[in-house]
């Protein structure tokens, strides 16, 4: 499993924006991440920043009783906080 | 009655009164509610993990009505929720609990399938065993 963290952008540490990005993806059956969208948003920005970095993750695909993997839509919360 | 009917009976009574409230009230059938989805990017399957506020406001619609059932506790809740679809803030969460089996009861995981795209949803399912034959109608009409 691979997970990189997402870059929080310039635009938004220097306006202070701190929350969560929360994105649907699809795990394949390779692990592979395809078709993200986000869903409601903190900031434009931190968004965009999110579904890239998500997009690049590479996760343990589901599999079914039989052990067999089968692509699977999951919801990520990525959050975003600045430290004092 | 299980939960697929409670909740087809909700969505039912739900119908029933906002139409009662509001004569010219108009519903975005499945359908068109999936096919705005997908327009956007989003799998059908996308609607059960809030991708409808997203699009509701370009779908004409002016607000999102969600529901949930959920065992909370030893009874069940059923929830609505109602959200602003152009500014996407919350206008109303109702809850109401009731009485449902106290029996122990297990949480089986079930696969909802997107019939377009084959990718599918895990979904945790309680078991219940015992649930009211009707709703507490009264419930919905503060809406």
């Amino acid at each position: 499993m691979s997970c990189p963290d997402p870059h929080y952008t310039g635009d938004a540490k220097q306006k202070g924006i701190q929350g969560s990005v929360r994105i649907l993806i699809t795990v394949t059956e390779q692990g592979a991440v395809e078709n993200a969208r986000a869903v409601g948003g903190v900031e434009v920005g931190l968004e965009l920043a999110s579904l890239r970095a998500v997009s690049g993750w590479h996760l343990k695909p589901a599999t079914d009783s039989d052990g067999k993997p089968f692509p699977a839509r999951v919801p990520v919360e990525v959050t975003f906080r600045l430290l004092p | 009655m299980g939960a697929p009917q409670l909740c087809d009976e909700f969505d039912a009574v739900l119908h029933t009164n906002l139409e009662k409230l509001i004569p010219d009230v108009k519903f975005i059938q499945r359908e068109e509610a999936v096919k705005h989805l997908t327009d956007h990017g989003f799998l059908g399957v996308d609607a059960y993990m809030g991708a409808l506020d997203d699009v509701a406001s370009d779908a004409g619609a002016e607000v999102v009505i969600g529901e949930d059932f959920q065992r909370k506790g030893r009874g069940c809740d059923l929830r609505t929720t109602v959200t602003d679809a152009k500014h996407l803030y919350a206008l109303g969460d109702l809850a109401t609990g009731i009485s449902c089996s106290a029996v122990l009861t297990k949480t089986t995981l079930s696969l909802l399938k997107d019939p377009i795209s084959g990718v599918s949803m895990i979904v945790p399912l309680p078991q219940l065993l015992d649930v009211p034959a009707a709703l507490p109608l009264s419930t919905f009409l503060p809406v």
